[in-house]
């Protein structure tokens, strides 16, 4: 029952981490495209079931891609049992594997989005495949490992703070 | 935004009237609070995104006085989140050790409802022009 209770909290640690990952990514991207006049015309070439498929399986992946470099992490959220330059570290090489599947996901939403716009051949999909599993992954795999190197500090930072909040509160008299 | 911000009043009001709630009884809803609050804000961005992408190329500049409004929002939308990570840790920490902390409940929930009350107060001014 304790043990049940435990994993539910550490879940929702993965799970608020993964979203707040996903979330802020996003609406960071939409911000920087919006100022740089980028963004109408990225979204108007994408369907909505298609953006919405991208942004679900962003969020999925990254939540996995949470749990993989949480896993034995902690005991009690937010007191890490794992050194802060080793969990840098996995988060980092995580960051480059969700990048890669993330970049999976995409090519087969948008086989799949322009299959049925009709205007995809067997060829195109042949040599767009090829693209993504070479070259692709390869890119993918670095944005992804900066992203959760980045995102790895970043969560520190917050466990930090959280700590000095706590600690602060309880040495009131 | 009625889930994130009608719950973020309910823990803060239950925090608030803390000798008539039991602080377990408060930390146990914040508890469930937090698992609504990261589902809402995933498909706040979700559906958001897709709101701008029904613009098409009718998007207004970011220069214009509505692309302002929206920086302004997106903005106040990341520290919101960038906000609520410590919330989050702290409860499931509370919740770990057993030990509520009724004043810190209230001042990180009162602080969540002025957030959303402010990010929604956007919404409103960017839907009217």
């Amino acid at each position: 029952m304790a043990e049940r209770a435990i994993g539910d909290r550490n879940l929702l640690v993965v799970f608020t981490l993964g979203t707040f990952h996903a979330a802020v990514l996003i609406v960071a991207l939409v911000l920087v495209l919006y100022a740089a006049g980028g963004l109408a015309s990225l979204l108007s070439g994408l369907s909505t079931i298609a953006g919405l498929a991208l942004f679900i399986a962003l969020w999925a992946t990254t939540v996995w891609s949470t749990n993989r470099t949480l896993r034995g992490a902690f005991t009690v959220a937010p007191r890490t049992s794992v050194p802060p330059d080793t969990l840098i570290a996995r988060a980092a090489w995580r960051g480059g594997v969700n990048g890669i599947m993330f970049l999976a996901c995409v090519g087969l939403i948008l086989a799949i989005s322009s299959a049925f716009n009709g205007d995809l051949a067997f060829g195109v999909i042949g040599a767009g495949f090829l693209v993504f599993a070479t070259v692709g992954s390869a890119v993918a795999f670095v944005i992804g490992f900066v992203v959760g190197l980045l995102f790895a500090c970043v969560d520190l930072a917050l466990v930090s703070a959280t700590r000095a909040i706590l600690n602060n509160e309880k040495s009131r008299p | 935004m009625a889930a994130i911000l009608g719950g973020a009043l309910l823990v803060w009001w239950l925090g608030a009237r803390r000798n008539r709630a039991s602080a377990a009884v408060v930390l146990d809803v914040a508890e469930r609070y937090e698992w609504i609050f990261w589902g809402a804000i995933g498909l706040q961005v979700m559906t958001g995104v897709g709101n701008l992408g029904a613009f098409g190329q009718a998007l207004p500049p970011s220069a214009s006085g509505w692309g302002t409004k929206l920086i302004v929002k997106l903005v106040a939308v990341l520290a919101l989140a960038l906000l609520s990570v410590p919330r989050t840790l702290a409860v499931v920490a509370m919740v770990g050790t057993k030990q509520p902390r009724a004043g810190l409940l209230s001042a990180f929930y009162g602080g969540t409802t002025v957030m959303v009350v402010a990010i929604a107060g956007l919404a409103v001014w960017l839907a009217h022009g």
